[in-house]
């Protein structure tokens, strides 16, 4: 085979590579399940991009390793070496500056859609000690248009208190569309919040506050998944989040709560 | 008559009670090392099959007690993960440098002899204790044992707090074997720096030695970390002390801090002596230079170095501040370059080499092959958007099985396959050797693969029940769990086998040029039976076939 045909060979397979891996990359939805927030899509979109980047370094390094397989396997009765080289600065330097290159733009991407997806100080240690949690009350910086929900785990379960109401019920109903923030605190051991469906997750820490920030967007049943070991029975400790249309949602917080406050949905909804 | 090399071969076995004694000759001490930790591999490999047999089903139904109280998974979990790190590849790659070390650098013996032996007297202890937690109630925090859960009583039937027996132990034994590695990387460290021979600049050290400068640095910095933690942490569990307790108002996040500023570069400490293995093991089998040299070993120090500045990488969810995460999230990253530095350079060194495909270099290349999808999910996992979503899921379990089994043991095997005339000077038996490989590999694909779709699916990690839906994938892992039980079985009577029965071995088998080759299989008590003369660089394949090449050092 002359050098020609070689690198001819090797542009097309290089090229089909790449075809391959943003084909696989860009249809990576079986992976996932159904987004189910506004987060959801960033992320989603943020780990495409991963996935076809490491698509294509995973097919260029099996697919070397395996034609290095076939291609350089000793000849028979052949015990002499291979030519000795030792290096090749070009390239070394190649395969430095393109994943410093990649890393870099990676992090930039996923400072952006941090900065999107939980810039709220979500993510709570916000210098709260343990006085905090004594006083459930909202402390979140918010602009009264969301939903604030108090999210209260213990050992192996979920209770949620809504604003205007003492109670706290087992069940949690969130409307389509509407900022939800959520308080957290812990009774006994770090618990941690997670819906797959909205793709985020939060410690839930004992003797402090954590928060988190959504909207969903998808009207449907959901998991909240115990994610952070809290004993023998964390695997049980599972619940649902139940994504309502706004006006059913609103139904639901005056006939099951007895508050008004969830009626502002509609209203709030309708000013946007 | 002239003494050759080869005529060591003819002296009598050495005596089989060494190995059972307090014996300060490195050699056997990293024999030790290996077999110890190979036997708690394969019970901590018997803990994984017991989690999987659980796991076959979405409720706790194996693993429980007769009120259906699945605490003992999570003890046999806890315990699973603390044998595989702390019994089985940290010994067993610290057994390889151990028996390497001083007869790669032509040294008689490690710095330190006596050192050198208590550090591994200090492994069965440890070991024993840790067991014996089944017998009191197992310690059922994870091996991460976070705080407040792991300060958590356990209660007997009437509902009456006991004496938290199992943690306690757990505590000692961690501490035990952390201090054992301390002991361990300052010997090693010592070694390299002091004992080389004259001609061996740092530049001629074989890359093993590289790999293990890093490591015993990341070892003797940070272990000392984690052993302050779990004291903290004893004195909160034990006295009563509030260092982690938020009753009383304790920090408990500050034990997560303290806790991966050690068991992250723990991390490294578990794959950089494996990288080094594989960077001595790839040029031997494809007769070929080791590609960029002085980059690969720049690049493990990088690791090293960088490796003490990423730990709150697995915090993204704990309530880390914000530009704390971002801060994390760009060093993660930047550990993907020096560590793609290597795998490309692995790539070079086999690319147009003479590869002759012994169960070593399977083991080799299966190595290189595996660890890429464990760095490509480390990537992921390193992007705070992304992490938030899969951490604490299978897909990290995934990853880290990616990078510890199908890199580092992948690696342990690989440079028993191809150390171990040396060690024995037998051969092991090579087609047991690939029928080894095969089913190790192809059952750990099976078992580790499908868990990447079962966590971002939503399946999250240690747990004993969970969403029916996932049913069908746990099946597939759990049948490839058992099958990489299964293989081991040919690895262990081939290499019992070989140990007493294999075809010998000469001095140099492979062909290799490190120094360790230069000498007798097994070499003799003093390593050298002359001072070693350096005639040529590690890796320096191919100049004598062909004198005429432009060699680019």
């Amino acid at each position: 085979m002359n050098a020609v045909t070689f690198r001819i060979i090797g542009v097309v397979t290089g090229l089909a590579v790449i075809a391959i891996s943003v084909w696989y990359g860009t249809n990576g939805g079986w992976l996932l399940p159904v987004e189910g927030s506004t987060e959801a899509a960033l992320i989603d979109q943020l780990f495409r991009a991963m996935l076809v980047i490491s698509t294509i370094i995973f097919l260029g390094v099996q697919g070397t390793i395996l034609y290095s397989a076939f291609a350089f396997g000793k000849k028979k009765g052949d015990e002499t070496d291979a030519l000795p080289e030792h290096g090749n600065v070009n390239l070394e330097v190649f395969w430095t500056a393109v994943p410093s290159a990649l890393v870099l733009w990676l992090s930039v991407y996923s400072y952006d859609v941090t900065n999107q997806v939980v810039a709220v100080g979500a993510s709570g240690g916000l210098g709260c000690s343990v006085d905090c949690p004594m006083i459930l009350q909202n402390t979140a910086a918010t602009t009264g248009k969301e939903l604030v929900i108090n999210v209260i785990a213990q050992q192996y379960g979920w209770t949620f208190q809504y604003p205007g109401s003492k109670e706290e019920v087992g069940e949690m109903r969130v409307p389509k569309g509407r900022e939800v923030y959520l308080n957290m605190v812990s009774k006994d051991v770090i618990h941690a919040f997670w819906v797959p469906q909205f793709r985020l997750k939060q410690d839930v820490i004992p003797g402090r506050i954590t928060r988190l920030k959504f909207t969903a967007t998808t009207p449907g049943e959901y998991p909240l998944v115990c994610a952070e070991l809290c004993g023998a029975y964390h695997g049980a400790m599972r619940s649902n989040v139940f994504v309502d249309e706004p006006a059913e949602f609103d139904r639901w917080a005056e006939t099951e709560l007895g508050i008004k406050t969830a009626q502002q949905t509609q209203n709030l909804l309708a000013q946007k | 008559m002239q003494v050759t090399q080869d005529s060591f071969m003819q002296e009598p076995p050495q005596d089989w009670r060494r190995y059972f004694s307090f014996c300060t000759d490195h050699k056997v001490i990293g024999i030790q090392y290996l077999v110890t930790s190979f036997v708690l591999y394969l019970v901590g490999g018997f803990l994984a099959m017991l989690i999987r047999a659980e796991l076959m089903t979405a409720d706790a139904d194996v693993l429980v007690n007769a009120d259906g109280d699945p605490s003992l998974y999570n003890g046999v979990f806890t315990v699973h993960a603390t044998i595989m790190i702390f019994l089985w590849l940290i010994p067993a790659l610290g057994g390889f440098a151990n028996f390497l070390i001083p007869l790669m650098i032509g040294a008689e013996d490690m710095a330190f002899p006596r050192i050198n032996a208590v550090a591994f007297w200090m492994i069965p202890p440890g070991a024993v204790i840790l067991l014996s937690s089944f017998l009191f109630g197992a310690p059922g925090a994870g091996w991460t044992a976070y705080p407040p859960l792991s300060l958590q009583s356990p209660v007997n039937g009437d509902g009456v707090a006991m004496f938290p027996m199992g943690m306690t132990l757990w505590l000692v034994s961690v501490i035990i074997l952390g201090t054992s590695s301390i002991l361990g990387s300052l010997n090693f460290l010592t070694t390299i720096w002091e004992m080389r021979i004259k001609d061996m600049g740092i530049w001629q050290m074989p890359l093993f030695c590289w790999s293990m400068l890093a490591t015993s640095i990341i070892q003797m910095l940070a272990t000392p970390v984690l052993t302050g933690a779990l004291i903290l942490l004893g004195l909160d569990l034990l006295a009563g002390t509030t260092f982690f307790n938020p009753t009383g108002g304790g920090n408990p996040v500050l034990y997560q801090h303290m806790f991966w500023f050690y068991s992250h570069p723990a991390v490294y400490i578990m794959i950089l002596p494996a990288f080094g293995m594989i960077s001595e093991i790839l040029p031997v089998h494809a007769r070929k230079p080791i590609f960029g040299y002085r980059a690969i070993a720049i690049s493990s120090m990088s690791i090293a170095l960088l490796g003490f500045i990423v730990w709150a990488h697995h915090m993204f969810t704990s309530g880390t501040p914000e530009w704390l995460r971002i801060f994390f999230m760009i060093t993660s990253m930047i550990i993907a370059v020096p560590t793609g530095i290597k795998v490309f350079s692995w790539l070079a060194t086999i690319w147009g080499g003479k590869i002759r495909f012994t169960s070593a270099m399977l083991f080799a290349m299966g190595f290189v092959s595996m660890f890429v999808v464990g760095g490509l999910s480390g990537v992921m996992l390193a992007s705070v958007p992304v992490d938030i979503h899969v951490h604490d899921t299978y897909f990290v379990v995934a990853h880290l099985h990616y990078v510890l089994f199908g890199g580092s043991v992948f690696a342990v095997y690989a440079g028993i396959y191809h150390w171990f005339p040396k060690m024995t000077g037998r051969f092991l038996n090579e087609f047991w050797g690939k029928v080894h490989f095969w089913l190790t590999f192809i059952g750990f694909n099976l078992c580790f693969l499908p868990m990447h779709k079962l966590g971002l699916m939503g399946m999250p990690r240690r747990v004993a029940n969970y969403d029916p839906a996932f049913v069908d994938l746990n099946m597939i892992v759990s049948v490839g769990g058992f099958l990489l039980g299964i293989s081991t079985l040919p690895f262990v009577v081939n290499a019992a086998y070989s140990w007493i029965k294999g075809a010998k071995s000469p001095a140099n088998p492979w062909q290799g040029l490190t120094l360790e080759w230069t000498t007798a299989s097994p070499p003799p008590v003093e390593n050298f039976e002359r001072p070693p003369v350096l005639t040529c660089g590690p890796y320096d394949y191919g100049h004598a076939d062909h004198p005429d090449a432009v060699v680019n050092h």
